[in-house]
């Protein structure tokens, strides 16, 4: 009998992380799936009760300016998401190529650790200053037509930075808008890494 | 089933192989093109290295230099574009157009080449980034068959050996069915895409990026004319003709704004103001 139970107990203790998904991202959905361009990538949320945030994430004291708190919407026009309606943008937009998730940061930030299906378009390739903007546009989908953009086959973006307290996504839209990206087909998730590491999200490196 | 989310540090790496091919094969790219350019040097004699590499690559080069042929075909205006190569440009009325002047240097990157030698370190890594932001977009959207740009037509076509009338046929199809945006000053006077121009204005940009201290003290002046456009002329031809490069077919443009709405828009016979430069 004490055999027994002892048995069962250690079943239990051996089988239980296989079983385990105690941490679901809402009550009916335990991950995300979506295949873009061939690859499938998974987004769920960290399942060891002991993960804490770690380095980067973990400072609150960042001097302002530059790390200021961003309002909730990044221009007129430009909707914000939160985490569901980023996974949702993936699956809806991503996945079928009419949109992209656009990690705004700069390369050594994102080399670090992104959200899974995004992309890096530092902000500062996207201001005018790039000589090679153009080409950014053109393969956003949009056509050149003597000095103006018609942006009719253009891609949606949904853009994110580290978070709320920084600005490198809201200025990457604020210069989209500027060269005449329509609003409508830009999306700010002002959360940005920060909120994402903290709901323990997958993250993935490039 | 299910894969269990992995913590912030060991996020799987999933394209981490794919990642380093690609990389290796960008550098071996960038190495045999480059290879081939430097021994193709008047400088570096007639020195041909033995090597497969060139072998390879050297249709590719033979061609860039038929387009500079073809483009140049008149030996005195050669000769001054010739001069005018690697020159900063002489005070102009007007800037070299970006759009023109960044899309030759975008195909050689495609190619493998870094024409951004004497390029500030800025603009290097805007143009590093711009690049693998390009590649990204075509990876992520599966398009890489639709978004196609004139840049990558044309990278793709010299990466196959094509000849210069494939290219000008391959580049025109893709304009007229509206695939591909057509920088103004590169549309002939008869609505073509003047693709002995472009090509002409690429093999510049190489040659600047090979030989950036064999800059000229000086380059012929050029005297301030009239020209009179020809059949299937484009702006950014006449440019290169007369300045040696066409992106200053803005200064052309800005000196006849009066008589063009659009850099597209001049026709044969039509006199254009040459600014003197």
């Amino acid at each position: 009998m004490r055999c027994l139970s002892g048995c069962l107990f250690a079943l239990t203790l051996f089988s239980a992380p296989a079983l385990a998904q105690d941490v679901m991202i809402t009550p009916e959905l335990t991950a995300k799936q979506v295949t873009i361009n061939g690859e499938t990538i998974t987004i769920a949320r960290e399942q060891n009760p002991d993960a804490r945030i770690s380095d980067e994430f973990a400072k609150t004291a960042r001097a302002c300016p530059p790390f200021c708190v961003h309002p909730m919407s990044a221009g007129t026009g430009v909707e914000t998401l939160g985490e569901l309606e980023v996974m949702d943008f993936l699956e809806a937009r991503v996945a079928n190529g009419k949109g992209l998730l656009i990690d705004s940061r700069l390369p050594e930030w994102f080399e670090k650790g992104s959200i899974p299906g995004a992309i890096n378009v530092p902000f500062a390739t996207v201001e005018d200053s790039n000589p090679y903007r153009d080409q950014i546009l053109e393969a956003l989908g949009a056509v050149k037509l003597g000095e103006s953009w018609n942006y009719d086959g253009a891609m949606e973006l949904a853009l994110f930075c580290n978070g709320a307290w920084c600005d490198q996504s809201p200025r990457a839209i604020q210069s989209l808008m500027s060269a005449g990206y329509p609003a409508a087909k830009l999306k700010y998730y002002r959360g940005g890494m920060q909120s994402w590491v903290s709901l323990g999200l997958t993250v993935k490196k490039p | 089933m299910f894969q269990s989310a992995k913590s912030f540090t060991n996020a799987p790496i999933l394209k981490g192989n794919d990642a380093m091919i690609r990389s290796i094969l960008i550098a071996a790219g960038f190495l045999s093109v480059t290879i081939v350019l430097v021994a193709l040097q008047p400088s570096s004699g007639s020195g041909r290295f033995d090597d497969t590499a060139v072998t390879r690559n050297e249709t590719d080069l033979t061609r860039l230099n038929n387009a500079v042929s073809a483009a140049q075909s008149q030996p005195q205006v050669a000769a001054a574009a010739q001069a005018a190569i690697s020159q900063t440009p002489p005070a102009p009325k007007a800037q070299p157009d970006m759009f023109l002047k960044g899309m030759p240097t975008g195909v050689l990157s495609e190619l493998g080449i870094d024409a951004g030698q004497k390029a500030d370190p800025a603009e290097k890594r805007m143009r590093d980034m711009t690049a693998g932001i390009l590649a990204d977009i075509r990876s992520t959207s599966g398009k890489a068959q639709n978004a196609r740009t004139l840049q990558t037509l044309v990278a793709q076509a010299l990466r196959e050996g094509q000849s210069d009338s494939y290219i000008d046929t391959l580049l025109n199809e893709a304009a007229a069915k509206g695939d591909v945006a057509v920088p103004a000053a590169l549309v002939t006077s008869s609505g073509r895409v003047d693709t002995s121009t472009l090509l002409a204005s690429i093999v510049t940009e190489a040659r600047k990026s090979q030989s950036p201290q064999s800059a000229p003290e000086q380059r012929p002046a050029v005297q301030a004319q009239t020209y009179v456009v020809r059949e299937d002329e484009s702006l950014g031809g006449i440019a290169q003709r007369i300045y040696g490069d066409a992106a200053f077919y803005t200064t052309i443009f800005q000196a006849n704004r009066s008589a063009l709405n659009s850099p597209d828009q001049i026709r044969p016979g039509q006199r254009l103001i040459i600014p003197a430069g």
